[in-house]
């Protein structure tokens, strides 16, 4: 009985153990600050000085339709920052209309 | 936003770069949208529709910006963080002088302040800046300004 006693005492110990280890493991671990709960990404934070992200993107192009109306399609033509940020300072404002 | 653009599209390129809805109608079971007025917009599934939704937002607010329309991967909100809106001013040497993003993120008037120090500085921020590449601290996320 005395035993028996010791053993469950000696597993109880060696689980709770684990557990402790486990949990100081997950603690050291770096943080990835880009990761949100849920596991979606967040975007990285840009900081004062540091290089911008390079994109290229296509522009929208307006045509004037027979009716005065005003119609929009993605043109052809691309834009890349980085080329335009060699002649002149760019200001992005990104948004949607909802 | 507009004026902003008035006042220093010689001096500045500016972009109205159009993102992702921030808050679509729900599809109908015919896949059309549940609009009940012209702002009532689906999430967009092709650039062709991003470019249609652009076109009613341009037309909406009176804006006469350039506008890019974001790839459908979302290379600028992945890169900038525009979701739901953003601004970001970039130097002459493709630094980032500064950025908001969040919902207000459109913020002209700090945009203005900071675009007036560039220009006094040929479209350069100051040489005490170090040009740094890598993602910096989630303490920082917060409008960053010179």
């Amino acid at each position: 009985m005395v035993r028996r006693l010791k053993r469950r005492e000696v597993r109880v110990l060696l689980v709770c153990m684990a557990a402790v280890f486990a949990l100081l493991q997950m603690a050291a671990m770096p943080r990835d600050p880009s990761r949100r709960p849920g596991g979606r990404t967040r975007a990285p934070v840009l900081t004062v000085g540091q290089k911008a992200p390079d994109v290229e993107l296509p522009r929208l192009a307006l045509e004037k339709t027979k009716d005065g109306g005003v119609l929009g399609r993605v043109s052809s033509e691309k834009v890349k920052l980085s080329s335009v940020w060699a002649k002149k300072p760019v200001c992005l404002f990104m948004s949607s209309y909802t | 936003m507009q004026a902003l653009y008035e006042a220093y599209k010689d001096k500045v390129e500016f972009f109205f770069v159009y993102v992702r809805e921030a808050h679509p109608v729900r599809q109908g079971k015919e896949g059309g949208a549940e609009a009940r007025s012209p702002k009532d917009i689906a999430q967009t599934r092709s650039l062709a529709e991003r470019a249609m939704a652009a076109t009613d937002c341009l037309r909406g607010l009176k804006v006469t910006l350039p506008v890019l329309i974001d790839t459908m991967d979302g290379k600028t909100v992945k890169g900038y963080g525009g979701h739901p809106a953003g601004t970001a001013v970039i130097d002459r040497d493709g630094r980032i002088c500064f950025t908001s993003r969040g919902p207000g993120g459109v913020k002209p008037k700090e945009a203005e302040k900071v675009l007036k120090e560039l220009l006094a500085n040929k479209g350069k921020l100051g040489a005490d800046v170090p040009l740094s590449e890598g993602s910096p601290a989630r303490a920082a996320d917060r409008p960053t300004k010179r």
